[in-house]
């Protein structure tokens, strides 16, 4: 059983572009999906109901619907009303709105985790909105929410792999492509899943660093107050 | 309860005799000693009573009987079994020995029949109609039949521990170990757990309680033991125990204790 | 505007037979996971540090990288590698079921780690054999306190099932592909798809409360 992992080498341009086109649309993505996650999140623990039951309606219909559908949906759906978006693209806008949702889910978490008793206790301690928002809850939620929220991060870098299916030139793509030249299935598909899985793991390794950074600086400063 | 091996009258040599019989035992949690030096027999029908401020030992002490804690030096004897690593000799003793315990660790998934059931069916290989009978007996004995098919969450905390005690005599062992069984029950419920441990002592089982309950101590023990810093301070009758104690710890031990 | 759902009603009736198959593959993937799962879990708590470390690395590598990358592998390496071939169903399954199965080890790892330790004490005491404290005493309260979670990733392993239609699997998504493929109405077919999609994990998501809410006369 010989492995030509030389084809593959030969390729390496392909790999290359595909790995750059992954974490490209992964770290753009994100941080779009985080900041629609504030805002749906936001919406949906508001009072009112007119902005609580979009985001309801937002957050099920993508807890539901595999990914792999919205993208098709945006697009093969979307030319035949004029939108003709590139691979790219929709896989921008897709990954972000996808990843929103559960972002979402993941801060109303952690503010229904904190909400109860901190700001009954901030408040009767007779300490001020900003202040206590800033140095009670918030170093709260961040604990709360990083973990889960790195989570949705590595999914959404993961799930780009789907974009593959609308031509994207991303990493799987690129194992197609090999693939397809060389006739190599085990050494492109493994090569790339071992590339997947380093990604991730220093991916992990990087959060894991900031969370500790984060939560001996926010914390400890935070309590310095006694 | 008959078996083979109980009754020879000599006194000389109690070895054949005795229930436990633990003998230069030591315990360690890593560098810190727990138990230091426990010499201890336990006679067969005999009621022993260990007490001692909290973090003596004294739970330690007995859970390294049926082996769920195990102690570093010295020998611990079950019925003449001795409790090493072998698994076989572990096994072996723990289906002599039945303990209850403070949180009564009731099984919360199985119905109170099931729990009783459990062992016997699964470890003597008893068929069920056996089982169920054996369960019957024991569960009228602590006097809570109708409750069979409920479930722990179901009881009050005095009768999920008369469970807890049936289901252990459900194996028929040879000797009871009580961790602190009334520990974690509101005071109105004491009694029924005590009165039910003290009709299993006129019955005559072996018993090692580990409790706080001074009158169950003076009522049932043949024996008190204090212990103290993982030592036993003293080991006495109970009147000499709670009168004429000549250990100035235990008399200290004792104004505290009795104070309510 | 113009959505004409009239006109790809008639042929939508390979889009319910997709359905059907997504769900057949979905619960017996769902199986294959669960056992796995337990399998690692057990291996997990093992004496040997060998069956540690595979289950360590094993959740590693399922957990960074892609589903459809591990389907990939199944599916065009393994046959090549072994020897051994296997159709795309059998491919899927596995795949899926490996992949379902890392994460139902973690879920089940959380849930053993909240069972008080004084169960296995009472369960030793009585002199119970380890396969039995596992099996009639620990593993029945761990799922028992899980279930939403498993039944999440229920409907997890049901979105992950479009993948299986890259290796021509024809459940829900491959069939919309081929309807709209031939009724040239992507719009409509892939709603009626988004629908239905919607309405499996939906109504799983119900149920899974539903148990939930039956199994707490069992807490305390």
């Amino acid at each position: 059983m010989t492995f030509d992992f030389g084809a593959i080498w030969e390729n390496r341009d392909i790999l290359i572009e595909g790995i750059f086109n992954t974490l490209l649309i992964s770290f753009i993505a994100i941080p779009i999906g985080i900041f629609i996650g504030v805002v749906v999140c936001l919406l949906r623990i508001s009072k009112r109901r007119v902005l609580r039951w979009p985001a309801i309606v937002y957050i099920e219909l993508m807890r539901n619907i595999p990914l792999l559908i919205l993208i098709f949906m945006m697009f093969y759906a979307l030319p035949f009303y004029g939108i003709r978006l590139s691979g790219l693209t929709t896989g921008f806008i897709c990954l972000s709105i996808y990843g929103g949702a559960y972002f979402a889910e993941v801060f109303r978490g952690g503010v229904e985790a904190v909400s109860k008793g901190q700001f009954d206790a901030a408040k009767a301690l007779g300490l001020k909105y900003g202040f206590y928002m800033r140095r009670v809850i918030f170093p709260q939620l961040y604990t709360y929410v990083f973990p889960p929220g790195t989570n949705i991060a590595l999914t959404m870098i993961k799930e780009s792999s789907l974009l593959s299916m609308i031509t994207v030139a991303e990493l799987t793509y690129a194992a197609h492509d090999i693939n397809g030249r060389t006739f190599t299935p085990v050494e492109t598909f493994a090569t790339i899943a071992v590339i997947y899985w380093v990604i991730c793991t220093l991916f992990l390794k990087l959060t894991q660093m900031l969370q500790s950074h984060v939560d001996t600086d926010d914390i400890s400063n935070s309590m310095a107050l006694r | 309860m008959e078996t083979a091996r109980t009754t020879s009258l000599s006194s000389v040599s109690a070895e054949p005799e005795a229930m436990v019989e633990i003998r230069g035992m030591n315990k360690w949690y890593g560098d810190f000693q727990v138990l230091t030096d426990i010499n201890l027999t336990v006679q067969s029908r005999e009621r022993i009573v260990i007490c001692g401020p909290s973090g003596s030992g004294k739970s330690t002490l007995i859970r390294c009987i049926n082996r769920l804690e195990e102690h570093q030096e010295g020998d611990i004897i079950v019925d003449g079994i001795p409790l090493t690593q072998d698994v076989k000799n572990i096994d072996q003793i723990r289906s002599e020995v039945g303990m209850c315990f403070q949180q009564f660790n009731l099984f919360p998934h199985l119905t109170v029949m099931e729990n009783c059931l459990l062992a016997p069916m699964s470890v003597r290989n008893t068929s069920r109609k056996e089982a169920l009978t054996l369960a019957q007996r024991y569960l009228e004995k602590v006097k809570i039949p109708d409750q069979a098919d409920k479930y722990p969450s179901q009881l009050s905390g005095g009768q999920q521990q008369r469970v807890a005690i049936a289901r252990a005599l459900c194996m028929q062992p040879r000797i009871m170990l009580f961790d602190e069984p009334t520990s974690a029950l509101d005071p109105e419920m004491i009694n029924e757990v005590l009165e039910t441990m003290e009709e299993l002592a006129r019955e005559g089982m072996t018993m090692i309680c580990v409790t706080h309950e001074m009158g169950f101590a003076r009522k049932v023990a043949d024996r008190v033991v204090f212990m103290d810093q993982g030592q036993i301070v003293e080991s006495a009758a109970p009147e000499t125990f709670f009168n004429n104690s000549k250990n100035d710890r235990t008399r200290k031990f004792l104004q505290q204790v009795l104070q309510h | 505007m113009d959505l004409q759902f009239i006109e790809i009603i008639p042929k939508a009736g390979p889009l319910f037979w997709g359905a059907l198959y997504t769900i057949f593959v979905g619960v017996i993937a769902c199986g294959v996971g669960i056992l796995v799962g337990t399998g690692l879990l057990l291996m997990r708590n093992s004496r040997f540090w060998l069956l540690r470390t595979f289950v360590r690395i094993y959740g590693s590598f399922i957990r960074g990288t892609p589903a459809l990358v591990q389907i990939l592998v199944f599916y065009y390496a393994l046959a090549p590698l072994t020897g051994i071939n296997i159709g795309p169903f059998t491919a899927g399954i596995m795949a899926v079921g490996f992949n379902s199965g890392a994460y139902v080890a973690e879920i089940l790892r959380g849930g053993l780690s909240r069972i008080p330790k004084g169960q296995w004490e009472a369960a030793e005491a009585l002199g119970l054999p380890k396969h039995k404290v596992w099996f009639k005493v620990i593993l029945p309260q761990v799922f028992n306190s899980v279930i939403p979670l498993l039944v999440n990733e229920f409907t997890m392993v049901i979105k992950i099932t479009p993948l299986l239609s890259t290796i021509t699997l024809v459940e829900l998504t491959r069939a919309s592909q081929m309807l709209y493929n031939e009724t040239f109405r992507p719009v409509e077919v892939l709603l009626l798809a988004a629908f239905i999609y919607f309405v499996i994990c939906f109504s799983i998501s119900q149920f899974g409360e539903y148990l939930q809410r039956r199994s707490q006369k069992f807490r305390l």
